[in-house]
């Protein structure tokens, strides 16, 4: 029976839920479709890098952390 | 009780953005804000130059509507890191939003609450890991309805670990004085017959508030009863001397068998005799002892009742830096060649008047004072000849009508700007030319300079400056305790 190595799996935090998702995945494959960007730390650039839609063709970082939940606001009417 | 400060600059921002009366949508703001913790753990939050606030253009919004907002959480984030970079100590991330199209009060929705945990939890698990070494980040959520602010905070229950609510104060140092987020009180009995100047959200600002007074002697003598009356019930004074028997021509209350007593412990002591539901502080030391600048860095009011310019020269400092409102008087008798009788009063509101260092109304000397010049610059001040010593000034003439006058317009002036009332900037009387000098906002349209190096440099940076400490020892008079307070009844 085939099993998935875990060396060959990459940790991921989203909206602080952790999860695995396996290395070859793409940003495209982690985040939902209406997401126009996030955000990840960059440890080679030491800064918060934002990465917009145009580059989810790229792996997933090791180690990504970014909160996908949208602020929401909203007021009570009557 | 937290406080979130804002300067009349930063009001008006948002303001501006978020009640024009052309808007149909809610909007999301951000800023950022440098805290402190005072001395009873309070959270103090001021934001002072309009810089600091970020507002978002239309296309940062996902949705944007009526009565619903949602912005990609990396604005946020992206708000967050650039804060960080500003390398604060304390760093305070401020989101503002509005339901200004249909509410006059801030009443936070059920949408609200998610949002704000959501964002502390984000605040504690993720973006705390980027923060400098030192630093500290809090996020504050703010509210406007068209005629109310509000404003909390997520704290963390000791026990349970679950997230709650702690409220804070929004105070605005406006042309008048604006505290939200307290519930307006009726007058007591005691106040029926000033209901007609202080209203009651009025009387609730007043009671809250934390008020200093520096010095005890003549002038400060009356202006704690003054406080005291006027509906104020925690006040500080301080004051490192004893009341002697030369006092009491001017000295409010005390009597002979007062004599000896420390100035500061006398007037709380009857201030609690007066009032049994306040809280009166004595601080038996000069201005620059750390119990008095803590009560100072923790207080919402200064008010100056000192004989010396070093004094206001540090409280003026002190004032612009924590953006503290800071009222000043001084009397002055001269009796040659003629007598002549001067009384001043000086109002500084960070951020919407000039300071002592720039205003056109000088009321104390602008020079750094002797005191806090460190010693190995001031020897070699002398040994250059910069600075002679001066014998000790013989003592001033002083008088009791002369101080009720000056703090009876010291104290008028501070109602007037709590009280919705045009307050002065400056008033300014001497006897012999009939002369009353008044310098509002109707003769005198004058803010902070732009080149002043304390206005410019200093205003609200809080802890990020530290305080100037004096070259000198400070003594205490005797053995008793610096700080003392006064139990009720």
């Amino acid at each position: 029976m085939a099993k998935l190595n875990p060396q060959k799996l990459k940790q991921v935090t989203i909206d602080g839920v952790a999860a695995q998702v396996p290395e070859s995945a793409r940003i495209a494959d982690v985040v939902a479709p209406e997401v126009s960007a996030v955000e990840v730390f960059n440890d080679n650039l030491g800064k918060l890098e934002l990465i917009p839609r145009g580059r989810f063709h790229e792996g997933v970082p090791q180690g990504m952390n970014t909160q996908l939940t949208p602020i929401a606001k909203g007021g009570v009417l009557g | 009780m937290d406080r979130l400060r804002l300067t009349q600059p930063v009001a008006d921002k948002i303001r501006a953005y978020h009640l024009a009366p052309s808007k149909k949508k809610e909007a999301l703001s951000f800023a950022h804000g440098t805290g402190y913790f005072t001395d009873n753990g309070d959270l103090v939050v001021v934001v002072a130059d309009p810089a600091d606030v970020l507002l978002l253009a239309p296309d940062c919004y996902i949705n944007q509507g009526y009565a619903h907002l949602s912005v990609p959480s990396d604005v946020r984030s992206g708000v967050v890191w650039q804060g960080i970079q500003k390398g604060w100590p304390i760093l305070v991330s401020i989101d503002i939003h509005d339901h200004a199209p249909f509410a006059d009060k801030a009443h936070y929705s059920d949408t609200d609450n998610q949002d704000d945990i959501r964002t502390a939890i984000q605040y504690r698990n993720n973006l705390s890991g980027y923060l400098k070494e030192g630093q500290s980040l809090y996020a504050v959520s703010v509210l406007l309805g068209r005629r109310q602010w509000a404003a909390r905070r997520v704290v963390w229950d000791g026990e349970s670990g679950l997230p709650r609510f702690k409220h804070l104060a929004v105070d605005i140092l406006g042309e008048n004085f604006e505290r939200h987020g307290l519930s307006a009180v009726l007058s007591e009995p005691w106040a029926v017959r000033q209901r007609g100047l202080i209203s009651p959200a009025q009387s609730s600002a007043i009671s809250s508030m934390r008020l200093v007074i520096v010095g005890g002697g003549g002038t400060g003598s009356v202006a704690v009863e003054v406080a005291a009356r006027l509906g104020f019930r925690c006040i500080d004074i301080i004051d490192h001397d004893r009341i002697e028997t030369s006092n009491l021509n001017r000295f409010h209350g005390a009597s002979l068998s007062d004599v000896g007593k420390g100035k500061a412990a006398f007037l709380a002591e009857r201030a609690a005799g007066l009032f049994a539901d306040g809280v009166f502080r004595a601080i038996a030391t000069d201005a620059f002892s750390d119990a008095a600048t803590n009560a100072l860095t923790a207080s919402d009011i200064i008010l100056g009742c000192v004989d010396n310019a070093e004094t206001r020269w540090y409280l003026n400092r002190l004032a612009v830096q924590y953006a503290i409102a800071y009222f000043d008087c001084g009397n002055l008798i001269e009796v040659e060649p003629d007598v002549v009788l001067h009384s001043r009063v000086s109002v500084v509101i960070p951020g919407l008047t000039p300071c002592g260092h720039c205003s056109d109304i000088e009321f104390f000397p602008r020079k750094i004072p002797q005191a806090f010049v460190d010693v190995q610059t001031l020897n070699a001040q002398r040994a250059a000849g910069y600075v002679q010593d001066q014998p000790a000034d013989l003592p001033a003439p002083a008088i009791y009508p002369l101080n009720l006058q000056t703090v009876s317009w010291l104290m008028n002036e501070l109602l007037n700007w709590i009280c919705g009332r045009s307050f002065a900037h400056s008033v300014y009387h001497r006897s012999d030319r009939n002369l009353i000098e008044r310098l509002d906002s109707t003769n005198y349209r004058v803010g902070p300079a732009e080149d002043c190096s304390v206005c410019s440099t200093l205003l609200g940076s809080c802890q990020r400056n530290s305080l100037p400490r004096r070259g000198g020892v400070v003594e205490l008079i005797d053995s008793t305790p610096a700080l003392e307070i006064i139990p009720h009844g």
